[in-house]
C-alpha cells in the first residue's frame, strides 16, 4: 500500500478543539491541567517532561 | 549580490484531518490511544463516529466525517466474533471501510485510505476483495502503531520520532483516568473524552515534536 504524502500546516491545540467542537472554556481547563502536568513532573522527577522534550528534539535533529 | 535571507514562511492551506475507522473497544484501549497520540504527533487532527451526536442519522453523518477528512485509518485487527449473545461478526469497521473506498472512487478522489491489521495474512481471509492491498501490520502493539504509521505518513507537517510519539502516548495514558471521572463515563469510548484527549495530544504534541 501506497504511503500517505501529508503535506500543509501543523495543526494548533486550539484549532484541534475547534475541529472537534470543544467549547472554549474546556479548552482552557485543559490547557491549564497540562501545564499543571509539566510543572509537576519537572518539579518531582529528575526524568522530566522538559527533559524528554530536550532530548527527543535532539534526537530528532 | 547577496541572498536575502528569509523567514521559512508556514505552509498554507487548511490543516489535514484523519479519519480512524477503529474498534470501540476496551481491550483496545492502548491502541485507541496510540492512534490519538500519533496522528496528533504528526500535526493532524484526529476524527471519529464518537463525535457523531444521537440526534443526527448516523449514517449520513459518517459519510460527512470521511467526506471532510483527507485521510483515513481503518484498523481491521478486531473483526472478530463478539463475546456477548447473539455471537455476531463486528461489521463496523468493514463497512465504513467499503463506504471510504466507495467516496473515494466516486467523490473524494483526493481521500487517501490505508488498511491496518494486527497479523499479515489475516486481510486476505477476511477481506479477499482487498487482495493486492497490503495492511500495515503492528502486530497489536503500541509501538507497532507508531512505527506503522511512520510508514504511512510521509512529508508530513511534523516528523515525530517514536520516543516523541511514546511521550505524547504515556501522557494521555495518564491523564485517562481524570478524563473519565470528569466526563463520569467508564471507558473512554464517547464524544467528551475523545475529544479531550485529542485536546491534550496536541497540546503534547506541540510542545514535544
Amino acid at each position: 500500500m501506497q504511503p500517505i504524502v501529508a503535506t500543509g500546516p501543523a495543526t494548533t491545540p486550539r484549532k484541534t478543539a475547534k475541529a472537534l467542537s470543544v467549547s472554549p472554556t474546556r479548552f482552557r481547563r485543559l490547557s491549564a491541567l497540562y501545564r499543571s502536568l509539566i510543572r509537576d513532573s519537572s518539579n518531582s522527577h529528575p526524568a522530566s517532561h522538559a527533559k524528554i522534550k530536550a532530548k527527543t528534539s535532539t534526537r530528532a535533529r | 549580490m547577496p541572498k536575502s535571507r528569509r523567514r521559512p514562511r508556514p505552509a498554507r492551506g487548511k490543516t489535514k484531518s484523519v479519519f480512524l475507522n477503529i474498534p470501540y473497544d476496551r481491550r483496545f484501549t492502548r491502541l485507541f490511544l496510540a492512534y490519538i497520540a500519533a496522528v496528533s504527533s504528526f500535526g493532524l487532527i484526529p476524527h471519529a463516529t464518537l463525535e457523531i451526536p444521537l440526534s443526527k442519522r448516523r449514517l449520513d453523518r459518517i459519510l460527512s466525517l470521511i467526506a471532510r477528512s483527507q485521510y483515513s485509518l481503518h484498523d481491521l485487527s478486531r473483526v472478530q466474533l463478539d463475546t456477548s449473545n447473539p455471537r455476531t461478526p463486528r461489521f463496523n469497521m468493514p463497512f465504513e471501510l467499503g463506504l471510504t473506498v466507495a467516496l473515494q472512487r466516486c467523490k473524494t478522489p483526493r481521500h487517501s485510505w490505508v488498511v491496518l491489521e494486527s497479523s499479515p495474512h489475516r486481510l486476505q481471509k477476511s477481506l479477499s476483495d482487498l487482495n493486492g492491498t497490503d495492511p500495515f501490520v503492528h502486530s497489536g502493539t503500541v509501538r507497532g502503531v507508531f512505527r506503522e504509521l511512520c510508514s504511512v505518513f510521509v512529508s508530513t507537517p511534523l516528523r515525530p520520532t517514536v520516543p516523541q510519539m511514546f511521550a505524547v502516548y504515556r501522557l494521555l495514558r495518564s491523564q485517562l483516568p481524570k478524563l473519565l471521572r470528569s466526563s463520569g463515563s467508564s471507558d473512554p469510548f464517547n464524544a467528551r473524552v475523545f475529544s479531550d484527549l485529542c485536546v491534550l495530544a496536541a497540546l503534547a504534541a506541540s510542545n514535544i515534536v
